[in-house]
Order: C-alpha cells, then sequence, then structure tokens
C-alpha cells in the first residue's frame, strides 16, 4: 500500500511538472491583427503597383445585364479614378474620381467610399431599377491574386468573382474603353444561326444591336438568347423511361432558350461569365462547352460571323 | 507510521512541483496586438473635427461603412459634396440653432452635447424595399440618425427636408431619453393603426392627428407634432387647426401640442418657441453658408 500511495504521489508530481513545462509558443510570429494589417498592406501595394487596372465587371447573381468593363487607376491618396464603358449613358464626363479603401471586413476588401455615377451605378437601388438596383457591387472581397498578374475579387451579393488586369501599355484608359465599344458596335446582327461543324443547330438573338445611349439599349445589346432543340426520352409521371410497344424508346423535342451575357474586349472577342455548356443528346454537340467568340470581318458584311476560339467543335454564328 | 512517511514526502513533491509551476515569469508584451490603421485625413474630415467633434462631440460618418447599414436593404454611399453641403447645413441651423437656444446658459452647447445624435450616418440611397417603399431616416438605439438618400439631395430645394427630418429623428432621440408621459399615448389611443397609416385617407386631422403618418403610433405622433411645433409657423398652426371641423379632434391636438411643448420645456429646458424662432430663422439664411469653403 506503501509503494501505491508513493507512485501516486509521483506520479501527480510528474504531471505537475510537465503541466508547468508546456511550451507556449504562438503558431504565428504575428498578432492576429499585424497578420489582419500585413493582408491589407499587400492588396493595396498590389493595387498601387499596378496602378491602372481592367475591372471586368459582372452585376446581378443571374448575369442578367451582361458584363462591363471598367478602367481604374488607384492613386496613393486614396483616390481611384474611373473610366467605365457605359459612360455614354451615365454621365458626359471621360472618368469620375472618388476616395477608395482597402479595409478589413469579413477579410481584405476593396470598397469605393463615396458616391461614384460610374462605380456605383449598378448597386443604386432607384424606382427605375427597384430596390436592388441592378444589383451590382461597391464592396468587393479580396480573393488573392494570380501569376498574370489578375486580382480576383468576389462580390457577396453577387456572388460572382470579378477580376482585375493590368491595362496593355498600349492603351490609354480613354482609348481602352471606347476600343470595348468599337468591338460591339462593329456587330450589327440581331440574329445569327447557330453552326456546329457545318451544320445549322439553332439561333442567337438579342433584342437590339448595340446602342450606347441609353442602359437599356447598350445592356440588352450584351444579352443574347440562345435556342436550339435536342431530343431526350420520354418519361412517364413516375420518372420511369418511355417505351413504345416494340421497345424502343419513345423521344420528345424539347426547346432550349438559354441566356447568355457577355463582357467585351477590344480584340473583338466576348466572353461569358463561365463556360456554355450545351444540353442534350445533340449529336455531338451534347456536353460541349464555349465560353469566347470572335466576331470575324469576312469579304463582304454578310459573311461576318462569330467563331467560337474555346470549343473543340468548329461552332459558328453566321448570318 | 505510514502516515508519518507519506505526508513529508507527497508534500515535498507537491511544493517543488508548485514551485517550478510558479517559476516561469510570464512576461507580458508591451506592444498591443490591436494595430491602429494610418487613416488618411481629407480637408473634410478635419472640418468635422472642429465643427462637429471638438465643439459637439458628434461623429459625422459619410464613408457608410457596411457595419453600420441594414443589410435587409441594398444602398450605396453617398457622393461627397453633398455629404459637406448636408455637413454644413445641419451645423449651421441645428447645432449651432441649439447653441443659440441655449446662450444664456453656461454651457450653450451643453444641450446638443447631451442630446444631438452622437452619430449622424449618411447613406446615399433610399433603402427601399420590394414594394418600392422608401425610408427617409431613422434613428437607431437613442444615439444614431441615419440620413438617407443624400443623392437627391437639393439644396436649393431641400434644407427644410433634411432638417425637418433630422428634427423628427431627434425628437426620438429625446423621447428614448425622457420619455413623454403616457398620458399622450392615450389622448387619441384608439386612433394609431400601425402600417395601415399609408392606405389610410387624409382625414387624420379630424381624427386628432397631424398627418396620416402620426397615426402610426405614439411615437411617431410624438415626433411629427415636436417636429411641427419647431418647423412650422404661426400662421401654418392657426389655420390648420382652424381648418378642423370636429371640434374633439382639435382639443386632442391642442392637448398633444401643450404636453409636448409642457415635456420639453421641463425636462429640457428647451423654450420651443424661441427654438421655432431660431431654427426658421437660419433655415431663411441658409444661403450665407460657404457650401465650398472647408479652411474654417
Amino acid at each position: 500500500m506503501k509503494h501505491i500511495t508513493n507512485i501516486v504521489a509521483l506520479l501527480a508530481a510528474t504531471l505537475l511538472l510537465a503541466t508547468s513545462c508546456r511550451s507556449d509558443d504562438s503558431i504565428f510570429e504575428e498578432s492576429a491583427a499585424e497578420r489582419i494589417q500585413q493582408g491589407l498592406d499587400f492588396y493595396e501595394k498590389a493595387l498601387l503597383d499596378g496602378q491602372t487596372w481592367i475591372m471586368e465587371y459582372f452585376p446581378s447573381e443571374d448575369l442578367k445585364y451582361g458584363g462591363w468593363i471598367y478602367v481604374l487607376t488607384f492613386n496613393a491618396d486614396h483616390n481611384v479614378r474611373a473610366w467605365f464603358e457605359g459612360e455614354t449613358f451615365v454621365d458626359d464626363q471621360n472618368y469620375l474620381e472618388t476616395p477608395y479603401a482597402v479595409e478589413y471586413s469579413t477579410g481584405p476588401m476593396l470598397k469605393f467610399v463615396n458616391f461614384n455615377s460610374f462605380l456605383h451605378y449598378f448597386a443604386m437601388p432607384n424606382y427605375e431599377h427597384g430596390y436592388q438596383g441592378l444589383e451590382g457591387e461597391y464592396e468587393f472581397s479580396f480573393l488573392g491574386i494570380t501569376a498574370e498578374p489578375e486580382i480576383l475579387l468576389y462580390g457577396i451579393k453577387t456572388d460572382k468573382t470579378m477580376k482585375l488586369r493590368l491595362l496593355p501599355g498600349d492603351y490609354t484608359p480613354e482609348e481602352y474603353v471606347e476600343a470595348v465599344r468599337e468591338s460591339q458596335r462593329i456587330v450589327r446582327p440581331t440574329t445569327l444561326k447557330l453552326m456546329v461543324n457545318g451544320k445549322e443547330y439553332g439561333t442567337l438573338t438579342r433584342a437590339n444591336a448595340f446602342q450606347d445611349d441609353t442602359f437599356e439599349g447598350y445592356m440588352q445589346s450584351k444579352v443574347w438568347t440562345l435556342s436550339y432543340n435536342y431530343r431526350q426520352q420520354q418519361t412517364d409521371p413516375t420518372g420511369a423511361p418511355v417505351y413504345d410497344d416494340e421497345g424502343n424508346p419513345v423521344y420528345e423535342e424539347v426547346a432550349v432558350n438559354d441566356r447568355l451575357s457577355f463582357i467585351h474586349y477590344p480584340d473583338n472577342t466576348m466572353k461569358l461569365y463561365e463556360p456554355y455548356t450545351f444540353k442534350g443528346e445533340l449529336e455531338g454537340l451534347s456536353g460541349q462547352t464555349m465560353q469566347t467568340l470572335e466576331w470575324k470581318i469576312g469579304t463582304a458584311p454578310l459573311s461576318d460571323k462569330f467563331v467560337c476560339l474555346d470549343s473543340f467543335l468548329e461552332i459558328e454564328f453566321v448570318q | 507510521m505510514k502516515k508519518t512517511f507519506f505526508k513529508p514526502y507527497l508534500l515535498a513533491a507537491l511544493c517543488a512541483s508548485t514551485l517550478l509551476v510558479s517559476c516561469f515569469k510570464e512576461e507580458l508584451n508591451p506592444t498591443s496586438v490591436i494595430v491602429d490603421t494610418e487613416e488618411v485625413k481629407s480637408q473634410f474630415d478635419l472640418w468635422l473635427e472642429r465643427h462637429y467633434v471638438e465643439p459637439y462631440n458628434v461623429n459625422f460618418e459619410y464613408r457608410m461603412p457596411d457595419r453600420e447599414t441594414h443589410f435587409n436593404y441594398w444602398v450605396t454611399p453617398p457622393p461627397i459634396d453633398k455629404s459637406i453641403e448636408i455637413a454644413k447645413l445641419i451645423k449651421f441651423v441645428l447645432l449651432d440653432g441649439m447653441s443659440e437656444l441655449m446662450s444664456d446658459e453656461e454651457n450653450p452647447t451643453l444641450l446638443a452635447k447631451t442630446y444631438f445624435p452622437r452619430l449622424l450616418f449618411l447613406v446615399g440611397s433610399y433603402e427601399m424595399d420590394s414594394n418600392n417603399t422608401v425610408v427617409l431616416a431613422s434613428a437607431e438605439n437613442g444615439i444614431q440618425i441615419n440620413l438617407l438618400g443624400v443623392n437627391y439631395f437639393d439644396r436649393e430645394t431641400g434644407c427644410s427636408g433634411i432638417t425637418g427630418t433630422m428634427i423628427h429623428e431627434f425628437a426620438h432621440i429625446l423621447d428614448g431619453n425622457i420619455a413623454v408621459p403616457i398620458e399622450f399615448d392615450l389622448i387619441t389611443k384608439d386612433g394609431y393603426i400601425g402600417d395601415s397609416y399609408s392606405s389610410a385617407p387624409n382625414d387624420y386631422l379630424e381624427n386628432g392627428f397631424l398627418s396620416n403618418y402620426a397615426r402610426s403610433t405614439p411615437a411617431e405622433d410624438i415626433a411629427v407634432t415636436t417636429a411641427a411645433l419647431v418647423g412650422e409657423t404661426p400662421e401654418w398652426w392657426e389655420s390648420t387647426l382652424n381648418s378642423i371641423k370636429n371640434a374633439e379632434a382639435r382639443a386632442k391636438i391642442e392637448k398633444k401640442r401643450d404636453m409636448i411643448i409642457s415635456w420639453l420645456k421641463s425636462e429640457f429646458s428647451i423654450d420651443v418657441y424661441k427654438w421655432r424662432d431660431i431654427y426658421q430663422g437660419r433655415l431663411n439664411r441658409v444661403g450665407e453658408i460657404d457650401w465650398y469653403n472647408l479652411d474654417d
């Protein structure tokens, strides 16, 4: 019994010793506040080092209004000068300047501090566009910087990732936004035929050609409707596939009318926010994707067409 | 015998452990983990320090930090030029007006320092709901007034709208600090109709109210009555009261008016008619404001 008591006492003493000797080192060398500040400084420096950035901006969670180009010049005095491809219908000025801040919210965040009719055009609620305005952002969470370099931003309201990339050296901001408009101006048709490997599958239509004097006209020229039909096997009310009396599958035609919202670049290309995937059993087209279209100028106006640049198949939209 | 062996041994072990536990010295890092971010102060920020923070202890927030906004609304920040105009307007008509009102007191700024909201929070857009119902302003917890729709402010036509709204919200804050006697609520206790005020017919005067909005709740009734006492002329009061056919309704409005006058005097030493003269006089002199100068 005496030995047991001694052992217990020694164990208790050892345990206390071990407890008191436990190292209490921090995982990080800096405090949380210092690390937050470092994160803010990192993005602030990136904005200032790049100085002039192209912002690809997608309002609306449903991408109802297309993608829009801003050019932003960040200055060390915390003012940002903004050019906007939609300046033609917003404000008769080339650029507007407003304070910006890189501050901490749920993470590092870029915020345009005071109202700017370009930068807040989509975020402003009003009677014309309703209580959500045009469903835009004015605060953007930093997601990271790629090697390009591109600064990736996230809009909380729209659940969309947007990006800043450097303005090419051969453009001034004014020239860039004008070139973006020009690349849209040259596309005049409102209806095009969807051709895949030379075969017609459907249409690509929009409400109107490019108009830069009203938001509605401008926006509607960016938003196309892709229409095509595909076959799918019928199902009964329980969801089971339907067969005819001879055991052959019974098919039905499904009409697709999908909205495609594009953002435009000066090189006559336009791009979707994310690749579009063709639906249904469409003779090899099913499951194929496309994202970027280039307007190719033909030998005659009627031979101008969009050519898909990033599909395995030869996808064109012709007049 | 067992006890005599056990006790010293165990005690020695415990003492040694305790000593070891206490031998590590925990020195606090003298550097705070909270890092102050370097705030870049604009000329307007410095003007606000001189004219709002130092004399009145009021924070005029025009950068719309999102933590202060209502997350159920989509809003945008105010433009800086209109923020400056509103700051100048509120200082001239309300804050300096209150100091003038209390000029006989030992500390004329004490009323504004004590009861004016600690935070004026500007929002560029209105708060709209899905029915396009618009919120013009709101008072929060007795310490904050949110001024909405700053984008639409026009100093040629909108000064009285802003200052009137401020008086209305200020009345809420006074009421929140020292409540108007409950008897006020009882004067037209069956006449309050909540949100239905927006669809009520325009017979508010004949029901003992100065507006349909006053019919929503007693708190709004108090704010509307206070704002009318300060913002409306004696001629307006006379013609409004004379237009009421229902003598009982008129008496109710007069009773509520008198209760507000008495409450302001007894609880806050505010002579409401003196305040009205100062307020309206300053509102007529807003043309004297130098809207662009931030050097004063």
